[in-house]
């Protein structure tokens, strides 16, 4: 009796390493769909961000076109590489909803 | 003194988008991963290399021009089959692939019939791939300081050490 309990466990841990193994299979097949789509995904993202720096640029020069010693579009790093802009940056001027949305709509994680 | 950012203008900005949900997007996704690859592969080399989206621009409107035929293909000539597939993916909760077999393997030999795609196998679309362009490699993206010299080769005889290795007790 106990080595029919002892091949039962056997047997249920060999069918669990078989299952765990296809879901690693599937679960890669859909990493690989996100791999694939990465290139749109990020492209589009480029553009957006960029549209947006855009908007805010012409803003800028209409709002501040009155005050004096004010270079519009100035850089605030003493850089000259692409810095990644931040989203209260390029949300500034939009209702704070949607920077709301952008920032917390989607999480990775699950613990509040 | 710190400079204006160049921000490219809308105009070069406008770019002609694809128009379609996620799950269409992940119901093509391996049959747009092997038909758009070079396309695809060269954007994210230059945005890799380049660290910067303002000098992907032309590569990234190559990609969405590949995208957007690869989808005009599609609907050409397999409209029905992949229809079913993406309203199958859309229905099932998370959009996971196994629930959809039987309207995945429909698609696949219509595609495979008409147009001569195959599906890649698994692990086909994460394998490492050589990229030739016709972009230069830019030096210094990160637009760094000079570097201080490295040190200076040692020109005297060496020896091993005296009494066996230092490091005896610590050498993990």
């Amino acid at each position: 009796m106990f080595g029919v309990g002892v091949g039962l466990l056997v047997f249920g841990y060999w069918r669990l390493f078989r299952w765990n193994r296809e879901r690693r299979r599937l679960h890669i097949e859909e990493l690989e769909a996100r791999v694939a789509l990465l290139p749109l995904l990020q492209a589009e993202h480029d553009r957006r961000t960029l549209r947006m720096l855009r908007e805010n640029l012409e803003e800028e020069a209409v709002i501040m076109r009155d005050v004096p010693d004010w270079k519009v579009g100035e850089s605030v790093f003493h850089t000259d590489r692409w810095v990644s802009p931040l989203t209260e940056e390029l949300f500034n001027l939009r209702p704070r909803e949607e920077m709301l949305r952008k920032k917390f709509g989607f999480l990775w994680y699950v613990w509040s | 003194m710190p400079d204006v950012v160049e921000v490219p203008t809308l105009q070069e900005l406008t770019v002609e988008e694809v128009n379609v949900s996620s799950a269409v997007l992940k119901a093509a996704a391996h049959h747009y991963g092997s038909q758009c690859d070079k396309a695809n592969k060269e954007f994210m080399l230059c945005r890799w290399e380049e660290k910067d989206p303002r000098k992907c621009l032309k590569e990234g409107r190559k990609v969405n021009e590949c995208a957007l035929n690869f989808f005009r293909q599609i609907k050409g000539n397999c409209a029905e089959s992949f229809t079913e597939y993406w309203t199958c993916l859309d229905y099932s909760n998370l959009a996971e692939l196994r629930h959809c077999r039987k309207q995945q393997k429909a698609f696949d030999n219509c595609v495979l019939e008409k147009l001569s795609w195959e599906r890649p196998e698994l692990g086909d679309l994460s394998k490492v791939t050589k990229v030739a362009t016709s972009r230069p490699l830019p030096e210094n993206p990160y637009l760094s300081r000079q570097r201080p010299e490295p040190n200076p080769p040692i020109e005297a005889e060496l020896q091993p050490s005296k009494h066996g290795s230092r490091m005896f007790f610590w050498n993990w």
